[in-house]
């Protein structure tokens, strides 16, 4: 009896700590095939470095690595956030808060954050509106500039929930001033007196919220919702003939239908990673189709922004309609474009002088970072020869390696980050450049169209006719 | 490394399970040496050779006091390994301190201040110094022999489940089990409930509730009303609570697998009817070693009424110093050093007289404004803190609701009450002391199991804020 007794104890232990290995021999061996969590988060890199170890930066990077990758994962979290969530209705994600009626809301998309972005990208209220300014301005010179050889560029700005819906914003989170500046209020108005194309779907939401029978956002979306960005395509279109003079084909629409809720439409519920859904609505869908007109052209599309920009391309039937389009992922991923990956790959001037509508599309938090290094790096392209960037780049390579305190400070960057000292060098002469770009460009930061422009840009230009 | 942590839990602590029993039992000791140094050597690496330097230092110094027939000398070895362990944690713990202070005096006067490279702390060094010290005054008062083999002393003063957050274990107290213990399931299974029991304290009381604390002891104290300053005192002074005794518990409940037997540092310790009576409940080890150390040495209760309320002071003054290199902890001592006086002057009469309930209320407030004390540095600031709660404006608490904050709180006073009347001590007794039968122990496996499990969960779902697409 005492031996059996012993006999069960041991098993019970020894199940225990085998258990309890499993999630650890799942990490390392991926024992079963699980469905990764939805959501992306920051790589977590590992950099086994003495130095790294000594100051417990090492420990901290296999902190953060085992929380995003330890075995098992994929099903505890689900049932610990169900488990939040049915007993305390709240959520674990630190980005998201839960409004009236479970709203779902981020924190950053708040009206009150937009404002306190200045004092991420600013020092000052001041210093952001100047930043502001030349990024208005440069976008108006490249317009004009593209103008010059049948580019058409215009600035889309996605519709904000929090502005859209704050009767379901808890009364603690209604807009505050924080003493910021607000950019899409900063760029509007610029844009209008700049003259710079701008199609503002924000505004454009608001006068729709209460004469439409559709949603145009759903709770647990951040996004817009797929059936009025469908809609809004027409607008996009006519919008795009309206600025560039062209025929393009039009769209016409089916009747709304219900379908399973696609991903855009529950984004932000998603990002839980329950068990159960939390919203239950009905989800519409539109189908768009296109209007044949053999008159019309096929213009090549090219467009640079952010996630909002997928409800509009999967709602369109682009292929029928233009001839190519390109999307640059905050100006970083290539996507829709099969000979490319990366921006950093592309031909800048060659791509530029291929589109015939360029659209900078970016929600209203993006629009702090309007420019997001396109802009300036298409004047560049368009206004200097192609290896004056390089020699810029390599003088400040040179001006770094002179300087011992700054090139020992490199050295430390490179170790710490695990890069090699030539890609340490190149970052910090990017970064070098963009701190100091009016130095750097003085002819594309004056107070007109900058005159100058890249030897290669006619032949560009007569090639693309010819096709 | 902390216990809570996933590189303990998934893969530290199944690895040294699996070795250690593997290994023959004579060779126990050197898989604990071997996991010991890595665990304090993961967390802390610039640490770890003076940990190991100094532990060396004081074994051979013991050695020495021991063999050493002139008492003068043997009294020499002993002060210089007490010094050797003490000099180490008022050089790591309290060196800034003294420098500011002393700067902050010279300022007066004009006179130039003293540099001080910022000295960083190493982890645990209040624990190991006090384990170093029974070890040295035990030797010398002749309790115990010396330890034969290094690597035995340095198990004792270096083993990962006490080396950081205690309890601090007289070296008397374990001698035995380090030379040779004894080991069932039975006995393995409790360790591994225990240390579950903690995890589950520490994970889902203490954490949680911590979140929330932070953010209230973030917001400024001057417009904060008293409802708000009782609700942050009283979460964190579960927090406080739930975060120790949990960690105690999985001390203990680890070394209970590997055989020892680690004294109990916890005795409900808000249950206490008087602040003397919570000194012998909360931190219990601590108290202990003060008491056989410092309290007795200095004459004790055997001295005149005025010079035992000093000596009283001293001990409390030099306990809260110990909690940290601050005024701050140097004042909670002292608060406590009163209180402790005033009891022993008439108060605990008065306490007698009131009856139970009533007077384990008035040590809890006491209590809770003591860990005011104890968290808020700025000295003004805690005062501000301190007269917010003694304000009387109660307004909305609608700024601090959150229902999991709320409901965890109300847990954690109901479990820390609970023993308070006879069915919570039942309920006590029976998870931590009463042996069970086989179907309870399977039963108490699976629900270990699961907490296990729903631990790990909650340290990692915690702050896991994915975004909807990667971006730049």
């Amino acid at each position: 009896m005492m031996k059996n007794k012993n006999i069960t104890y041991i098993i019970l232990f020894v199940i225990f700590v085998a258990v309890l290995a499993l999630p650890a021999l799942q990490t390392q061996f991926k024992l079963f095939e699980l469905k990764p969590l939805n959501g992306e988060t920051e790589p977590v890199e590992i950099v086994p470095t003495f130095e790294n170890y000594k100051s417990n930066v090492l420990q901290n990077q296999i902190d953060d690595y085992l929380k995003e990758h330890f075995g098992f994962r994929e099903i505890l979290i689900p049932y610990y956030n169900q488990y939040i969530w049915d007993v305390f209705n709240k959520i674990e994600n630190n980005g998201i808060f839960l409004g009236k009626n479970n709203w779902l809301f981020f924190y950053e998309h708040l009206c009150d954050q937009f404002e306190s972005l200045t004092y991420k990208y600013a020092d000052s209220g001041e210093e952001m509106t100047a930043i502001f300014e030349r990024d208005a301005k440069a976008t108006y010179y490249l317009q004009e500039i593209l103008k010059e050889y049948g580019i058409t560029l215009f600035i889309g700005i996605a519709p904000s929930k929090n502005e859209l819906y704050p009767e379901f914003l808890p009364e603690n989170k209604r807009f505050k001033h924080t003493g910021g500046v607000w950019a899409d209020a900063f760029y509007t108005k610029r844009f209008k007196e700049l003259g710079v194309n701008c199609l503002d779907f924000n505004t454009i939401y608001k006068g729709l919220k209460d004469s439409v029978d559709y949603p145009l956002f759903y709770k647990s979306s951040s996004h817009y919702s797929m059936i009025s960005a469908a809609y809004e395509t027409d607008t996009l279109i006519k919008y795009m003939e309206s600025i560039s003079g062209l025929n393009i084909q039009n769209v016409e629409f089916d009747e709304p239908h219900a379908g399973e809720a696609r991903k855009i439409d529950k984004d932000m519920e998603k990002l839980f990673n329950l068990i159960r859904p939390i919203e239950d609505a009905e989800y519409k869908y539109l189908n768009v189709k296109t209007i044949h007109d053999e008159t019309a052209a096929k213009p090549h599309w090219l467009t640079v922004g952010d996630s909002f920009f997928w409800n509009l391309i999967n709602s369109i039937p682009h292929a029928e309609i233009f001839n190519g389009t390109p999307f640059w992922y905050y100006n970083k991923e290539v996507y829709f474009d099969p000979g490319h990956k990366d921006v950093s790959e592309v031909n800048l001037l060659e791509e530029l002088l291929k589109s015939d509508i360029i659209m900078i599309y970016w929600c209203p938090i993006n629009l702090y970072r309007l420019e997001h290094g396109f802009v300036i790096n298409a004047l560049i392209s368009l206004c200097y020869e192609d290896n004056y960037l390089e020699e810029k780049k390599n003088k400040i390579v040179q001006n770094i390696k002179a300087n011992q305190e700054w090139y020992d400070a490199v050295i430390k960057q490179a170790e710490k980050k695990g890069i090699s000292m030539e890609q340490a060098l190149n970052d910090n002469a990017d970064y070098t450049m963009k701190e100091n770009y009016e130095e750097y460009f003085p002819e594309i930061f004056g107070d007109s169209v900058p005159a100058i422009r890249n030897s290669r840009i006619k032949k560009l230009a007569e090639d693309k006719k010819q096709r | 490394m902390v216990f809570s942590s996933n590189i303990f839990l998934l893969y530290f602590l199944p690895i040294f399970l699996v070795c250690y029993f593997a290994c023959p039992k004579k060779f126990r000791n050197y898989i604990i040496l071997l996991f010991s140094i890595v665990f304090y050597g993961y967390g802390a690496p610039d640490f770890i050779l003076v940990l190991l330097g100094s532990t060396i230092a004081n074994f051979f110094l013991v050695k020495l006091m021991h063999k050493t027939e002139k008492h003068t000398l043997k009294k020499f070895y002993c002060g210089l390994a007490i010094t050797v362990s003490l000099g180490l944690l008022v050089y790591y713990k309290y060196a800034n301190f003294l420098v500011d202070n002393i700067n902050a005096l010279t300022s007066l006067f004009g006179w130039n201040a003293v540099t001080l490279a910022k000295v960083m702390l190493p982890i645990g060094i209040s624990f190991f110094t006090f384990q170093s010290i029974t070890y040295v005054i035990d030797t010398y008062r002749g309790s115990n022999e010396p330890m034969k083999r290094l690597s035995d002393y340095i198990v004792y003063i270096m083993m990962f489940p006490q080396l950081i957050a205690g309890p601090i274990v007289r070296y008397c107290d374990i001698e035995s089990e380090i030379r040779e213990r004894s080991y069932s399931a039975e006995q393995c299974l409790q360790g591994l409930f225990r240390f579950v029991i903690g995890l589950s304290k520490k994970v889902l009381i203490a954490d949680v509730i911590g979140i929330q604390v932070d953010k209230l002891f973030a917001t400024d104290f001057a417009v904060m009303d008293s409802g708000t300053a009782w609700i942050t005192i009283a979460a964190y002074t579960m927090q406080l609570y739930f975060d120790f005794a949990g960690y105690s518990d999985m001390a203990i409940g680890l070394g209970k697998i590997m055989g020892f037997h680690f004294p109990e540092n916890f005795d409900n310790p808000y249950n206490s009817r008087s602040i003397t009576e919570f000194w012998r409940r909360w931190h219990i080890t601590l108290g202990s070693f003060m008491r056989n150390y410092l309290y007795i040495p200095l004459g004790g209760n055997r001295v005149s009424k005025p010079r035992m309320y000093f000596n009283l002071w001293i001990v409390f003054l030099l306990s809260g110093l110990w909690h940290g290199a601050s005024w701050n902890f140097v004042i909670w001592g002292a608060y406590h050093g009163f209180w402790l006086v005033l009891e022993r002057m008439g108060l605990k009469k008065f306490y007698e007289k009131i009856g139970k309930v009533p007077s384990v209320l008035i040590t809890f407030i006491i209590a809770m404004v003591g860990w005011a004390i104890f968290r808020i540095e700025d000295l003004g600031q805690c005062w501000t803190f301190i007269s917010r709660l003694f304000a009387f404006d109660f307004q909305s608490i609608s700024n601090v609701y959150d229902s999991q904050f709320f409901t965890t709180l109300i847990v954690a006073l109901v479990f820390s009450f609970i023993t308070l009347f006879p069915f919570g001590k039942k309920l006590q007794d029976t998870v931590y002391y009463k042996e069970h039968s086989v179907s309870g122990t399977v039963v108490a496996w699976v629900f270990a199991m699961f907490m296990m499990f729903f631990c790990i969960a909650s340290i990692n779902a915690v702050g896991f804020s994915p975004f909807i697409y990667f971006r730049f």
